[in-house]
């Protein structure tokens, strides 16, 4: 039974195929113009520049390959499911569950991150930070079984087969021939990809840092409890994982969620589990929070399914563990104080990235 | 005449690079100094999370102990001083201190091209010098570490200079600490008077300990972390921590 998406897919690729630049029947891609240009990145008002990525800079034919290739279900062994299937960006680049289902129906352990901002990441990718770079990253789900569970040479017989992959390797690679089709191309045209997806320069905080708008009370109160800037309020102690100018965090925190008498009783062992090291178990990556709206249920289990949730959890059910970080230890705010720095959460909310026409399927 | 031209500008960039190549500067003969950092709990090796007796016999173990060093440089006997990086450093001893055999190892910094000579003193500031501290996470590309908000504190307008993060406990109380230093007020300089020998083509090795029970004072007049468990506010306490932080670095 053919479904609309397949119909959809065919008739894209039939289009594209059509476009003349088509490689040879053989091997050979020399022929076809490999003509790079830097992808025109622009960053969000108050975030860093990106750094450069020497061994993969950002290219227009790049970022295009690698969109492509995060929306093609191609990369799934059935074909049914792609990157954006867990990572949506209506929802902030998650899924809106607290697990994921991968291609066989089995759930995932881990709830699934934003890739907004996820450029400005330094010390690892994932939950607990297993992958060192966006690029190593962009590898682990194909062959992962609960995610598409598909092995990387059918993937790569897949695209050397394919009527319009072999070029648009060509245009951001420059590679002479199908056989030089490596997943390691693919992962750093996905990772070229993943970086374009930036937010925060449209949000209610940073209009307000550029004085364009000024905040009401609450949302003054807030900010001033979330970074501790005025002493007469309770400190929020947020500012200290969700750090601006990004609200996250390249470090990874026990941020109270489970009691542990010893650092062996920690069901999921977090970053611990990658170390090795007994102080990172049961620590996890510190989230962004811009558009946090978008990315609930929140938590690396997604147990908590609003942002209230959130707050109660850091205000009365903190679990004591050897490395709890201290400064989740003594929160004391009152429900109208919480309140105050919800509304300060709510200035970083910024859904412009959505007016981004690069960061949606091609197809 | 273009010909002409061309041949007037070909013979000048070849001086040009002719001359270039023969600066003084490329002709100095360089090293490079090796620099660990061990972190220790009075005489024994630093582990993270391992349990120390304090100076009142409570308990006390680290989860986390972190801190910029910056404006390092070396002293000739002449009085020459030589930069030894533009750049803040940073360093993370929890990532390293996590047994004995690590912390042993300690947190290593390199620095290279340095002129090969004698030195007789090696300093260095305990934080982000004040030139830098008026800039923001936004003012750095991520490959620096004053690019990550984490060290910087909004509502000080500072970066962090320093984490120094655990546990206390004495049966009856027990604490989780968070001195976490910043401010301009709090930048300590401080130096040691050594002979450095810097070899050109070889690399010299220095050694400095980190006493995180120095770190709080001595037998006679310690910091009561029960009393406060935490420094994001008080500007004095604060430079009192920083003066013990002074102290509690060795040269080896």
């Amino acid at each position: 039974m053919w479904s609309w998406k397949n119909l959809t897919f065919i008739l894209f690729w039939l289009i594209v195929g059509c476009n003349g630049e088509n490689p040879p029947g053989g091997d050979d891609l020399s022929q076809i113009s490999y003509e790079p240009r830097a992808y025109p990145l622009v960053v969000p008002r108050n975030l860093p520049p990106l750094p450069d990525v020497p061994d993969n800079p950002m290219t227009y034919d790049g970022v295009q390959l690698g969109r492509h290739l995060f929306y093609d279900p191609i990369l799934s062994s059935d074909s049914s499911q792609s990157c954006a299937s867990c990572h949506k960006p209506e929802f902030a680049f998650t899924d809106g569950l607290a697990f994921s289902r991968g291609v066989t129906g089995q759930f995932g352990n881990r709830s699934s991150m934003s890739l907004l901002n996820i450029a400005y990441l330094t010390k690892g990718y994932f939950w607990d930070g297993r992958s060192a770079t966006l690029e190593t990253q962009a590898l682990e789900p194909v062959e992962n079984p609960i995610e598409l569970h598909e092995m990387w040479p059918n993937v790569i017989d897949k695209f050397r087969k394919h009527p319009s992959y072999p070029t648009m390797f060509r245009k951001a690679f420059g590679i002479s021939s199908k056989s030089e089709i490596t997943k390691e191309l693919a992962a750093k045209a996905i990772a070229q990809f993943e970086r374009i997806l930036l937010t925060g320069g449209n949000s209610l905080y940073v209009r307000q840092l550029n004085k364009e708008i000024f905040f009401d009370g609450d949302q003054q109160e807030g900010m001033d409890m979330y970074f501790n800037t005025d002493l007469s309020l309770p400190d929020a102690q947020c500012g200290h994982c969700h750090a601006a100018p990004t609200f996250a965090s390249s470090d990874y925190f026990n941020n109270g969620l489970d009691k542990a008498v010893t650092l062996d009783d920690f069901k999921d062992k977090g970053r611990g589990a990658v170390t090795g090291i007994p102080l990172d178990m049961g620590r996890f990556k510190a989230p962004g929070l811009f558009n946090w709206h978008l990315t609930a249920p929140y938590m690396h289990d997604g147990r908590f399914k609003t942002i209230e949730e959130v707050m109660d959890h850091y205000v009365n059910h903190v679990q004591s563990a050897p490395n709890l970080d201290p400064n989740v230890a003594k929160l004391v705010l009152t429900t109208r104080q919480k309140n105050k720095v919800i509304a300060f959460l709510k200035t970083l909310i910024d859904t412009s990235y959505l007016k981004n026409p690069d960061i949606f399927s091609p197809f | 005449m273009i010909q002409f031209m061309g041949k007037t500008f070909s013979w000048l960039l070849a001086l040009a690079i002719f001359i270039g190549s023969c600066s003084e500067k490329e002709d100095t003969p360089v090293g490079n100094l090796e620099l660990t950092i061990k972190g220790r709990f009075g005489q024994s090796p630093l582990v993270m999370g391992k349990e120390y007796d304090f100076f009142d016999g409570s308990k006390i173990y680290f989860t986390r102990s972190e801190f910029f060093l910056s404006r390092i440089k070396l002293r000739t006997p002449s009085g020459k001083i030589v930069s030894l990086s533009s750049n803040v450093r940073f360093v993370n001893l929890q990532d390293h201190h996590f047994n004995v055999e690590n912390a042993e190892k300690g947190f290593t910094l390199i620095f290279d091209k340095i002129e090969a000579g004698n030195y007789d003193r090696f300093s260095f500031g305990i934080g982000v010098p004040p030139e830098l501290n008026t800039k923001t996470p936004k003012d750095f590309p991520t490959t620096n570490p004053l690019s990550d908000g984490i060290h910087y504190w909004s509502g000080w307008n500072s970066y962090i200079f320093s984490k120094t993060e655990g546990s206390i406990s004495n049966g009856a109380q027990h604490e989780l600490f968070a001195y976490h230093s910043g401010f301009n007020d709090a930048y300590e300089e401080q130096y040691f008077d050594q002979n450095i020998v810097i070899e050109e083509g070889k690399t010299t090795k220095l050694v400095m300990e980190f006493d995180h029970k120095a770190l709080f004072g001595d037998l006679s007049n310690y910091i009561d972390i029960y009393k406060d468990p935490v420094i994001h506010e008080g500007k004095d306490f604060m430079s009192v921590f920083m003066a013990y932080f002074r102290s509690a670095l060795r040269i080896q």
